[in-house]
């Protein structure tokens, strides 16, 4: 049996490479994701614990960032809850504990020529010197921050900022710009991924709030293990850390799980993609040599072949793809992997140098996938190739394949009307994304798109038959044209073979590259409804503005209001099933209904003061909230809080579900920048001038641009179409891929064509117009497969677009949409190339016998 | 060249009494043949394995004749009708059709010439499966040749008994069926010679006799000349004259053939 699958892939041997190819592209895909996947999560600890080791203090003491719900559920918070000061007093208690010292990590950067050193991925931060000294770190110049007026920081910061010690040196703050003296420069592990700025205790004690970490020396001669007992069990909530997992401590909680798992689920998403395309690739494959072959299975089948026989024979030809292929695609995925985590380290994703992980089980993960792939792509062929009549042998004409199954057209229909009950569904539950309710119906648009693929290849036949009516007249012009029509009608399922490939690469790079887009095209839109304000002070993208900006530009004359705005989450008990977390916007109560418009449903806007909050009519509904209620409500790190509910709002689908005092809210954030500052005019004042005073107000605050309404819609729009070039590679490989397919299907499927091109050439026709059928084939095909794709990609696009604004309208960008579909057809151009040299060398005295 | 170990020398040359003369002297009063060969040498492959198909073959069709070409298997009948029709180069000598010198044409005149002026019947019948019998009968229309007449057309469907399976497309039509779409193929643009390669091969004798009767009516009642290659002797006493090959070379011809009288050629040809 292997002999004879061995074989009969020998003959067929390009039609064959593209298959292999096919399954050892999806394998690799498939194990460079796991293999980053693990790689990323096994980095990210070893990389949280780089960046700080804090190998000086001997145990570490925090409070875990974690709520449980009244379900008992764990809830992981968004900020670093806060050490009280009981918790403290009792810490410094504990026997053994010999010294305690404080930190809380605050946005610190050094300014230089007016910018901040560090971006958003390189974030900068302010610690005290006690930090510095647990790390430890080295000082290579200078000596230790003494007082409020001194600063030291890392070797790469002062390189930056072109300072040595002694210097002057500007530090960016919540507070705004201050000057400092540079009392030192230290040499630190982790000052790659992000920078530090150390204050003395004190004062980063009165910048940064609260702190967040303890850092305990113990007492000459006490166990670490007995004391560490000791705090679990006399201060409840605090949480204690040993040895290598100290560093953690140093991060934010979502900071760690970004760096732990972020591109593993990307990459994953993108593997699957690449799975889904490979079952159909080597479907459509084995599809068309059974096809072609109908007539030597029947032969087998007449000489005693029993049907599991043939189906066995195409199944042990999809079995040695699989393995073949499988074993190849494995070691190119741990090569990909390798590539993959430079590339994606090169960009800024990762972090540099993480060692590679989880081979082993990536490598046997890929070989299953490979195998189960190509055993379940083989055996909707196999089935076919079973069904062969042995009288198909003793036929003198090629007689045109069967007409398409009921199971395939039932399946097809079940497969489309699923996708569309979905996108339905998702339209029906229309809420803010940033609700349980938004996530489902954004999962349910995403899950529509590979029901609406297999429907439409399932259906591909039918849909075929329908475009071909449609362009009958224009392709009958020529005689190219009508053998090429002629051709499709009497066997779609070449023409489908085509499309098919193509359907898919357009319609998943079309998804896969507008989502992105999408998202911030349909925020743009809800942001341009609701701005009111004349004038938005913006930072630089990820790092924003001080929250001082917002007290220091309400004193302009001309400022009628302001109000800055940070995000966050925040968490409110429910008694029903919505979970805790709720968007939450820090702003200025007074203000904020005057620069932003935010329609009210009851309620009203006069009672929202700093022991109020205002909610969402969708976030009022889900929890039973109402004006004049009292709610209980816990900050985003953890921190219980009561507020009366102002007034209910009109809020679009991207926009927060809570607005809650910027002054009850900041505290308990470790980077206070406001996002932006919104500003109101007077009435009569001109927005140019009152632009230019503003921008005077806040001369000394780098980055800090004042843009009126239109250029601030302008530059937020072009700030969403930034960082994802890895997406675009990946659409790429994926788009190379659905080629291989594309290319595979019109190999086979002009091998069997090469008697038809024979017998025309001796009806006459000349190599001019057997080229023109192919084109005319390929190019209706190619075409065919782009609307469909086009068709797909709308239908989820368009739900998408309508879930985030309520509107609707196709988030698709002109350009890349243009890009898909000319490399849709390139593919296709490429691939008649292998028909279009056959056509040329047709001879019609191949036709006659005895030679 | 390899020709040196062919000689061209047939191996077995006419046999002097027993068979006709190869020039018989009817042929000189014969108006100007519509196809002829002159030398006409084929050789396929090259040194060891170089097989020698036609020898210095000289052949005439004559206008509104039936020809029947035959001889044993390998004898090189069919080459002799693909050099004859354009669709193989011969190595040497000269083929001729309607006065036209088919080596001087390029590879799209002959093409031309081919869709214009031929017109072939095969065993495997060779009609394209997508295409109906009677978009199969116009094909040549559709590819830049001349009009086919609807009028002839017609009276040839009729004659055919293909009226009703005209939008039928080849596999919904029996073998009998389908040879007969591609005879009707074969005379629907007027064409000077068809060419036939075992045309009954494929067919039973009752449906082979119907397309051999509408070969040779095709003969008798419009004049159209028709040269057919076939071993059953039955199919070449449709035909006007027999022109025996054996080892690449034309080594008999018979007038007015019965299937006895070819039969016994036969015999004789293949000791």
């Amino acid at each position: 049996m292997v002999l004879m699958a061995w074989r009969s892939l020998r003959s067929r041997w390009v039609a064959t490479l593209a298959s292999l190819l096919a399954v050892v592209v999806g394998t690799a895909l498939v194990v460079a994701a796991l293999v980053v996947g693990a790689s990323a999560e096994a980095g990210g600890a070893a990389q949280a614990q780089r960046q700080w080791r804090l190998d000086g203090a001997d145990l570490v003491v925090r409070v875990g960032a974690s709520l449980e719900t009244s379900a008992g559920l764990a809830v992981a918070l968004n900020e670093r809850p806060r050490l009280s000061e009981a918790q403290l007093v009792a810490v410094a208690g504990v026997p053994g504990v010999g010294d305690l010292a404080l930190d809380a990590g605050f946005s610190a950067f050094v300014v230089h020529n007016g910018t901040h050193v560090g971006n958003g991925a390189v974030r900068s931060w302010g610690h005290s010197w006690a930090t510095a000294v647990a790390d430890p770190v080295r000082l290579t110049s200078g000596a230790a921050p003494q007082g409020r007026d001194e600063v030291a920081v890392d070797e790469a910061v002062a390189r930056a900022a072109g300072r040595s010690v002694g210097d002057r040196i500007d530090v960016l703050t919540a507070t705004g710009v201050h000057q400092y003296r540079l009392s030192g420069i230290v040499a630190r592990a982790g000052q790659e991924s992000a920078y530090a700025v150390f204050f003395d205790n004190s004062t980063a004690a009165e910048l940064g709030g609260a702190p967040t970490v303890g850092l305990v020396r113990l007492d000459p001669g006490a166990s670490a293990a007995d004391v560490t007992r000791r705090i679990r069990a006399s201060v409840p909530g605090v949480e204690v850390l040993s040895g290598a997992d100290k560093g953690a401590t140093m991060l934010g909680p979502t900071e760690t799980e970004a760096l732990a798992g972020g591109m593993g689920q990307f990459i994953g998403t993108m593997s699957a993609c690449a799975l889904l395309i490979t079952v159909f690739v080597i479907a459509s494959t084995l599809s068309l040599s059974v096809a072609q072959r109908r007539r030597e299975l029947a032969m087998l089948r007449a000489v005693g072949a029993s049907p599991g026989r043939v189906r066995r024979l195409v199944l042990g030809e999809a079995a040695l793809l699989g393995i073949v292929g499988g074993l190849l695609g494995a070691l190119a995925g741990v090569a990909l992997a390798a590539a993959g985590l430079r590339l994606f380290a090169g960009a800024g994703l990762m972090p540099e140098g993480l060692p590679l992980a989880g081979v082993p089980s990536g490598v046997l993960a890929g070989l299953a996938a490979a195998g189960l792939t190509t055993i379940v792509a083989g055996s909707l062929p196999a089935w076919r190739a079973s069904q062969v009549a042995p009288s198909e042998a003793l036929r003198a004409v090629y007689a045109p394949p069967r007409r398409l199954g009921a199971a395939r057209t039932v399946l097809g229909v079940v497969s489309a009307a699923v996708g569309v009950l979905l996108l339905v569904t998702s339209a029906v539950l229309q809420s803010p994304v940033n609700t349980l309710k938004g996530a489902i119906a954004t999962s349910l648009i995403f899950t529509a798109a590979p029901f609406l693929v297999l429907g439409a290849s399932l259906l591909g036949p039918v849909t075929v038959g329908v475009l071909l009516r449609l362009a009958a007249p224009v392709l009958g012009r020529t005689a190219g044209g009508f053998l090429a029509a002629r051709s499709i009608a009497a066997d779609r399922r070449r023409a489908v073979g085509l499309a098919t490939p193509l359907m898919l690469m357009v319609a998943v790079a079309c998804v896969l590259l507008f989502q992105d887009w999408a998202t911030f095209a349909g925020k743009s839109r809800n942001y341009e409804q609701r701005l009111a304000a004349e004038l938005v002070v913006a930072g630089p993208h990820m790092l924003g503005v001080p929250s001082v900006v917002e007290q220091r530009v309400a004193t302009v004359p001309h400022v009628a209001a302001a109000s800055g705005t940070v995000s966050s989450w925040v968490y409110a008990t429910s008694k029903g099933s919505a979970p805790p977390n709720v968007e939450a916007l820090g702003v200025n109560p007074r203000t904020i209904s005057e620069v932003l418009d935010l329609p009210t449903v009851s309620g009203s806007w006069k009672s929202f003061d700093n022991e109020a909050v205002a909610v969402s009519e969708a976030t009022a509904t889900e929890r039973g909230w109402r004006p004049g209620v009292m709610i209980d409500y816990r900050l985003p790190d953890g921190v219980p809080a009561k507020a009366t509910v102002a007034v209910v709002y009109r809020g679009d689908n991207t926009l927060a579900g809570m607005l809650v005092p910027r002054r009850v809210l900041l505290p308990h954030l470790r980077d206070q920048f406001d996002t932006a500052v919104y500003l109101r005019l007077r009435p009569g004042v001109e927005v140019a001038a009152a632009r230019k005073t503003v921008s005077e107000k806040l001369a000394d605050i780098p980055g800090a641009a004042v843009q009126n309404r239109s250029v601030h819609l302008d530059t937020m729009s072009q700030q969403s179409t930034g960082d994802n070039w890895i997406v675009y590679l990946f659409v790429a490989m994926l788009a190379g891929y659905a080629g291989i397919a594309a290319i595979n299907a019109l190999i086979g499927s002009s091998v069997g064509q090469a008697p038809l091109f024979a017998m025309a050439r001796l009806a006459g026709a000349k190599t001019r117009h057997v080229l023109g059928w192919i084109g005319a084939e390929a190019g209706f095909a190619a075409l065919s497969g782009v609307v469909q794709g086009t068709v797909i990609a709308a239908a989820v696009m368009i739900s998408y677009g309508y879930l985030l604004t309520s509107e609707l309208w196709l988030p698709f960008p002109g350009g890349q949409y243009l890009l898909i579909c000319a490399t849709a057809l390139l593919v296709a151009a490429v691939g008649a190339l292998a028909p279009a040299r056959l056509a040329v060398s047709a001879q019609s005295r191949d036709l006659t016998q005895g030679r | 060249m390899g020709l040196g170990i062919y000689p061209c020398q047939p191996k077995w040359g006419p046999m002097a009494g027993s068979l006709e003369p190869r020039s018989a002297p009817v042929q000189a009063l014969r108006p100007a043949p519509i196809a002829y060969t002159v030398g006409l040498r084929k050789v396929y492959g090259e040194g060891e394995s170089q097989v020698l198909a036609l020898c210095n073959v000289d052949i005439q069709l004559q206008a509104a004749e039936f020809t029947a070409i035959m001889g044993p298997s390998g004898s090189g009948k069919s080459t002799l009708l693909q050099c004859m029709a354009g669709l193989d180069h011969p190595t040497g000598g000269q083929v001729v059709v309607e006065g036209v010198d088919l080596g001087r044409l390029s590879p799209g005149r002959l093409t031309d010439l081919r869709r214009d002026r031929l017109g072939f019947v095969f065993q495997s019948f060779n009609l394209i499966p997508q295409l109906t019998a009677l978009e199969n009968l116009t094909l040549s229309e559709r590819l830049g040749g001349a009009r086919v007449d609807p009028a002839w057309l017609s009276h040839l469907t009729t004659a055919f008994g293909l009226t009703d399976r005209l939008h039928h497309r080849p596999a919904q039509l029996s073998g009998g069926q389908q040879q007969r779409v591609a005879v009707a193929r074969a005379l629907a643009h007027r064409p000077a010679i068809v060419f036939a390669d075992e045309p009954t091969g494929n067919l039973d004798s009752r449906t082979g006799a119907e397309v051999l009767r509408l070969l040779r009516n095709a003969v008798a009642q419009t004049g159209q000349t028709v040269a057919m290659v076939t071993h059953d002797p039955v199919a070449a006493a449709y035909a006007h004259r027999v022109v025996f090959l054996r080892d690449g070379a034309v080594v008999a011809h018979l007038a007015s053939p019965t299937a006895e009288a070819v039969l016994q050629r036969l015999a004789i040809l293949e000791g």
